[in-house]
């Protein structure tokens, strides 16, 4: 009996773990009220943000699960909301490459953004912010991005990116790395223009404002909106653009709220990437809707593009809501994302003065001068904290300069700082120096209260001996390719060389006229009893005469005479 | 007073470590200097010819036959290289105390 409990305990508990776990992958849950615009950022149990799209700004209707963001994602598109951004120069990216170009014109173009582009890092001058504002107001007004006819007529076959294209490349990516996130829009400004956006691998043209999305009802289901907006060629307009498969609208992916509808994804398939797809969206007057290049792309999303309108500020601006829940502390930024500009393609020279100009025509700092503190005096700034600094004593300056939520992390274990004592301030999150608006949640890493100090500071304090170096020997080995050094070494190889394979001698002679055929291979179960035979003389003899020669000095040979001169 | 005699104890105990670093550093200079004739050499002297592979000697594939000539030889080649450095640091030496 005392076993069976055993053995059902065991049971409930695995139950257990198995409920625990599922819940840890399970999404989040977006209701209705969760949505502000048509769009909400909704907290994982795993700390990480997914994002959802809803067709009305009240999330009535169908929702979309978008991509799941890290906490510190969204923790970065707050500080950008808050104009706290962002970057520590134009040459500081790191990691792996997320640029790259597949021709050479191409790869001058992808060094060219390397340079433009930002890291996501806070701003060291406003020279620096200002290229940063001006990268995300071009996407709004820069006219060098082509509207949507000059695009339509610009794409011919494989080959086609043009030099506003380049351009918009540049600039969206800059936005990209500026917020951080891995996707993003550049918006043109008038709805029917063209914009361009580039996610990952893919180039992608596509209306600015989709028509369709303004005439689409409160309430409609997709496949009425669909119905709406179906275009020429019988494919949904907002949907089939979207990368989201039928599995994002399964139960287990797809949550439903009280009043929302399941959507029907009708013609999913019909929107392939089959090379270029030209697809016209609604009747006359209306401008295309999305137009895609023919492009290598991850099976992942080669069935669907992305479709983007402008909503990306309003999903750094959600961010910026969705921060104030907390996120993950520890995860990675979703920087560095490779784009490839396609192998086939003729690209025009990079723009560069197409960009900076802009930004001198303004009269505003360029990045060459650097070196004035960004001045931001709407925002109080995190302060640095001086060595040794106690966390207690930080925070109260924290306080002081404006931040009303400030809160004390004591560091774990392997984390601690041996450079200053215990209690002192590490860091804070956000990063001194740093602004952000006063109602920010600072955090003050400081080193427990039993961590122990290195520096041989004060009474007590163990002075430690420096650490012992390693013993380089030198590489003698390589005198074994030059004379004459490497004679011993040569001696080695050729005597090696010599123990070659073994043939049975052979020959043909001819006797009284008629072929004679030797062959000693016959011989060879003698031969396998004779050859050890042998070398076992030959080493008896190797050894009496090396011993020979070490008793003579050398000046004679051969053992037989051994002794005679020694007495 | 304590605490100040534990932290000269604690340096007089890392004396020990001090020294055995100067020491290594020292040794390790003296190796670098040898490490850097090595690389003077390398630069200055012709190099070794390849050797003369087995298959190109006539015959001896044959002579392996009968007697494992090439096995025999290459099991004493230690001691032969063993013998040939030592003629040349003999050689050395004799150069040295002729001097």
């Amino acid at each position: 009996m005392q076993r069976l409990n055993v053995i059902l305990a065991l049971v409930v508990a695995l139950l257990l773990l198995r409920a625990g776990t599922a819940d840890a992958r399970s999404y989040a849950k977006p209701e209705p009220s969760d949505f502000d615009d048509g769009y909400a950022f909704v907290e994982n149990p795993d700390g990480t943000y997914t994002e959802y799209y809803s067709f009305n700004d009240d999330g009535t209707g169908i929702a979309i699960k978008g991509d799941t963001y890290t906490g510190e994602a969204i923790k970065l598109a707050d500080r950008v909301t808050q104009e706290a951004a962002v970057d520590v120069g134009t040459t500081g990216q790191s990691g792996d490459s997320w640029v790259e170009g597949g021709t050479s014109r191409g790869q001058e173009t992808a060094d060219w953004l390397k340079e433009q582009l930002r890291t996501g890092e806070p701003y060291k001058s406003e020279g620096e912010a200002t290229i940063g504002t001006d990268l995300e107001d071009l996407a709004e007004s820069d006219a060098t991005l082509p509207d949507i006819d000059s695009t339509i007529s610009l794409i011919s076959g494989a080959g086609f990116v043009a030099s506003a294209a380049i351009a918009g490349v540049a600039i969206g990516t800059g936005i990209d790395e500026i917020f951080g996130l891995p996707t993003f829009f550049n918006e043109t400004g008038a709805p029917g223009a063209g914009g361009i956006w580039v996610d990952a691998d893919k180039i992608e043209l596509l209306s600015s404002v989709h028509p369709c999305d303004k005439e689409w009802p409160n309430g409609a289901a997709i496949t009425e909106k669909g119905a709406e907006c179906v275009g020429v060629n019988g494919l949904l307009t907002w949907w089939n653009g979207s990368k989201y498969t039928e599995e994002d609208f399964n139960d287990n992916h797809y949550p439903l709220g009280a009043e929302w509808k399941e959507g029907e994804p009708a013609n999913w398939a019909d929107h392939k990437y089959a090379g270029q797809v030209d697809q016209q969206c609604g009747g006359s007057g209306e401008t295309a809707c999305e137009l895609y290049l023919p492009y290598e792309l991850p099976d992942e999303i080669s069935k669907y593009g992305d479709i983007w309108t402008n909503e990306f500020p309003q999903k750094v601006t959600e961010a910026a809501k969705v921060n104030a829940t907390g996120g993950s502390k520890s995860a990675q930024l979703p920087l560095s994302k490779k784009l490839k500009v396609p192998a086939n393609t003729e690209i025009p020279a990079p723009l560069k003065t197409e960009v900076l100009p802009h930004l001198k025509e303004r009269g505003e700092v360029t990045p060459e001068e650097e070196g004035e503190p960004l001045p931001e005096p709407t925002l109080p700034e995190i302060p640095q904290p001086g060595h040794d600094e106690l966390a207690t004593e930080y925070k109260t300056k924290v306080e002081i300069a404006g931040f009303t939520t400030v809160a004390i992390d004591t560091l774990p274990e392997i984390e601690i700082d041996t450079a200053i004592g215990p209690n002192d301030v590490v860091t804070a999150d956000p990063a001194p120096g740093s602004r952000a608006v006063a109602t920010t949640p600072v955090t003050v890493d400081a080193n427990p209260g039993d961590a122990s100090s290195s520096s041989p500071e004060g009474p007590g304090a163990k002075i430690s001996g420096p650490g012992v170096p390693a013993i380089k020997l030198p590489k003698l080995g390589e005198l074994c390719t030059v004379f004459p050094f490497g004679v011993p070494c040569w001696l080695y190889s050729q005597l090696k060389e010599l123990a070659t394979t073994r043939e049975a001698p052979k020959w043909e002679l001819e006797v009284l006229g008629q072929p004679l055929r030797v062959n000693l291979a016959s011989m060879e179960p003698v031969m396998v009893i004779v050859r050890p035979a042998l070398i076992f003389a030959s080493v008896i003899g190797g050894v009496m005469f090396l011993v020979a020669f070490a008793r003579r000095g050398g000046s004679e040979g051969g053992g037989s005479d051994s002794g005679g001169d020694d007495s | 007073v304590i605490g100040l005699l534990e932290t000269l104890v604690s340096g007089i105990e890392a004396i020990g470590d001090y020294v055995l670093v100067a020491g290594i550093d020292l040794l390790n200079l003296f190796f670098e200097a040898i490490q850097a004739a090595v690389e003077a050499a390398l630069l200055l002297l012709p190099t070794m010819p390849s050797p003369i592979s087995g298959s190109e000697i006539d015959g001896l594939a044959w002579l392996n036959w009968f007697y494992p000539f090439g096995s025999v030889l290459s099991g004493f080649v230690g001691l032969l290289a063993l013998y040939t450095t030592w003629l040349g640091l003999s050689w050395l030496l004799a150069l040295v105390r002729a001097d």
